[in-house]
């Protein structure tokens, strides 16, 4: 089994009502496989984050953290997640 | 002319002069307007070489056609000057509703010329311009400043800008204050000191014209619906970048040694809004209303209140010298309001002081007996004070900002004077976002996060193509430097980039533009007014003797030499052959001479601009 801590902000943490929670997923799971799992427990909404992001897409882009990189939607959904992982479900803010 | 008040106004405080001239048309079409027109207007008028604080030097307080009208993110004004810490032309934005009472006033710019012998402050009641005596506010804090000016006024609606005790004592990176708002970079308000400015105020019942109102109302509708839908902004401001940047392990520490904060989770806008926030604020007409209100109500610092802080403010005054304690945070950011400072140098150059005294560069004896140590809250505290004031060896040295203070203490301390240009370093992480080297060091302004904003492109990719590849770096950065002239020109909000475009000049300004005043300008002529004022900003510089070797030896040699040492960046860093590639590369795209950095002559024929003379600095 992979134990692993999610964490959420901002629109996610209002969709899961919660900062971070700690999960096990199967051995190999993949970023992919993680995405339809939380879709199944936390509803389509979360889903919707990714595929019709809210507000624009520069100032609130969503983001998935793996260990505080970045993830690649387009090519980084199969990768493999491992036992400790931080997965983070956040937005790329811009400031000043 | 739609869009436009119509005037510029001038006031000379040496002669006492003051007149109202027409918009040259010519001017409008070929620079929009706020930063555009004042590059030009600065390019015309200012000597070469002038010092920043010679009666010489001019202040331009500049509005674009966006100002006064509904367009959103519209509540910004621009001032225009020559640094005195870069030594070049500088532009710093600020928010509120100065620049839309400006408009309503009659006038797109004021022109700020010659020096008084007296301090004084201009009032500009519509069409009644006068320069009356300052001399009992002089020495005043900002926001005791604009409360006695409006009440000498005897009208609350007066729109006030003012420099407190650092304007007036010059120090380098000293900050104009509008209500919350300050116009903070590259310390223009010690040029209003210089001259014996200590304010200005505002109030107007014109009105802006527009071409078509019902378009305009719609264009705000369908802003403002997005703007709702805003994930972040709306409800937090930017005090929030603060833990994404963290997690992604770009947030400058304790002086840049590091780009993990541990105490990141106290500070930071989530933790905190929750608890401290009283209200929110928002600029001239703006839906987004980012502005968040925090006041600390029990404890030490029991009363201090700031506007956010800021993510910047949190940057500096937080990571960088490695405080946690949000009240002592909220305090050192008041105390810089009031004092008239800008957060961000202020903070780099304690940081830097707090480097030289933990390696024992600087000791108590230079630090007036202050424990100067990274995370020291009370010691940031009041350093801030001592430096708004000049006060003791310390005070005055990092009034100085640390180009400066690192070149007089020496003894390899220039390593980590974590500055560009001269211009203290922003909360943008030159290593872990690799285009900022360049954009940094190719700006006008140096350590500016608005001159080149690859972080708006590069912060949701991958490390890989963050942090490592450099190649594609030159384009972002041309791109989007651009486009930041187009949005300073027209004048709209950099936190609006998401709406308007992100990348180049596009199709949202040519909108805006064609909303505000009606021109119908191809995108091919908005790349065309982008590309003269870039030139011409180039041109100034070279004019005052820069050059490529200035763009060369621009980065902190702690960014071309020390890879990031711990967390999800660790071992991002920019390498030399790496930062020349990525010039030689922006300066091909700019049309620019590889040995000198000129302008190349065909391009500022293609623009209508003719040869800068060269001097050697």
């Amino acid at each position: 089994m992979t134990f692993v801590t999610l964490e959420y902000t901002l629109k996610f943490r209002n969709i899961t009502n919660k900062d971070a929670e700690k999960v096990t997923l199967e051995n190999k799971a993949t970023i992919e496989q993680l995405l339809k799992y939380l879709k199944d427990k936390y509803g389509e909404e979360f889903e919707k984050e990714f595929t019709n992001p809210s507000g624009d897409k520069v100032s609130g882009t969503p983001l998935i953290l793996l260990n505080g990189r970045a993830l690649n939607f387009s090519g980084d959904l199969n990768i493999y997640i491992k036992n400790g992982d931080t997965i983070t479900f956040t937005y790329a803010i811009v400031g000043g | 002319m739609y869009g436009y008040a119509g005037y510029m106004l001038k006031v000379n405080l040496g002669t006492g002069k003051i007149s109202k001239e027409p918009l040259n048309e010519d001017l409008i079409k070929g620079y929009i307007g706020g930063f555009g027109v004042s590059t030009r207007i600065l390019y015309d008028s200012l000597a070469p070489m002038v010092d920043a604080y010679s009666p010489e030097n001019i202040v331009v307080f500049a509005t674009g056609p966006a100002q006064g009208t509904l367009i959103p993110g519209s509540g910004r004004g621009v001032f225009v000057t020559k640094s005195p810490l870069t030594k070049r032309i500088f532009n710093s934005n600020i928010g509120g509703y100065l620049s839309s009472e400006l408009k309503y006033a009659g006038y797109d710019f004021l022109v700020i010329t010659g020096k008084s012998q007296n301090p004084v402050y201009i009032a500009i009641d519509d069409g009644n311009v006068e320069i009356k005596d300052a001399s009992k506010i002089w020495g005043k804090t900002t926001y005791e400043t604009q409360t006695i000016i409006k009440e000498e006024l005897g009208d609350k609606k007066f729109q006030v800008a003012c420099i407190g005790p650092g304007g007036e004592n010059l120090v380098k990176y000293s900050a104009i204050i509008h209500n919350f708002h300050a116009a903070g970079r590259g310390g223009i308000a010690s040029v209003l000191g210089s001259k014996n400015l200590k304010a200005f105020a505002i109030r107007g019942d014109k009105s802006v014209e527009v071409p078509n109102t019902g378009e305009m109302i719609n264009f705000y509708k369908e802003i403002a619906e997005k703007c709702a839908k805003h994930p972040s902004l709306p409800a937090y401001g930017t005090t929030v970048a603060l833990g994404t940047i963290n997690k992604m392990g770009c947030l400058g520490t304790r002086n840049w040694q590091t780009e993990v904060f541990e105490g990141a989770a106290n500070i930071d806008g989530y933790t905190t809004i929750p608890k401290y926030k009283i209200r929110d604020i928002a600029c001239a007409g703006c839906p987004m209303g980012c502005g968040k209100v925090q006041e600390i109500k029990e404890g030490k610092y029991e009363g201090a209140l700031a506007k956010g802080p800021e993510y910047e403010t949190l940057y500096a005054l937080g990571s960088m010298v490695g405080v946690d304690d949000f009240d002592a945070l909220v305090s050192a950011a008041r105390l810089c309001d009031e004092y008239g400072l800008d957060t961000i140098s202020t903070g780099v150059s304690i940081a830097w002081a707090m480097e030289c005294f933990e390696k024992g560069i600087l000791t108590k004896e230079e630090t007036d007996s202050i424990d100067l140590k990274f995370g020291n809250r009370d010691a940031l505290n009041e350093i801030i004070k001592r430096i708004a004031y000049k006060k003791g060896f310390m005070g005055d040295l990092l009034a100085k900002g640390v180009k400066e203070a690192s070149e007089i203490i020496g003894c390899g301390s220039q390593y980590f004077a974590m500055h560009f240009k001269g211009l203290e370093l922003a909360g943008h992480s030159p290593r872990g976002v690799k285009g900022w080297t360049l954009g940094y060091s190719v700006g006008w302004r140096g350590g500016s996060h608005h001159d080149g904003r690859v972080h708006d492109i590069d912060y949701p990719k991958t490390f890989e193509e963050r942090a490592l590849k450099f190649e594609d770096k030159p384009e972002i950065v041309y791109k989007t430097v651009h486009r930041v002239l187009i949005e300073e020109s027209l004048i709209t909000c950099r936190l609006f980039g998401g709406y308007y475009g992100p990348l180049e000049p596009n199709e949202n300004n040519l909108k805006i533009l064609k909303l505000t005043t009606g021109f119908n300008l191809t995108l091919e002529e908005l790349w065309k007014i982008a590309r003269r004022i870039r030139a011409l900003i180039r041109c100034l510089e070279v004019r005052d003797g820069f050059n490529r070797k200035d763009d060369i030896n621009a980065p902190p040699l702690r960014i071309l030499n020390e890879p990031i040492p711990e967390g999800p960046s660790k071992g991002a860093y920019t390498k030399p052959s790496e930062f020349k590639f990525m010039v030689n590369k922006l300066y091909e795209l700019m049309g620019w001479e590889k040995d000198t950095g000129k302008p190349k002559s065909q391009v500022l024929k293609e623009l209508g601009l003719s040869e800068p003379k060269i001097r050697k600095n």
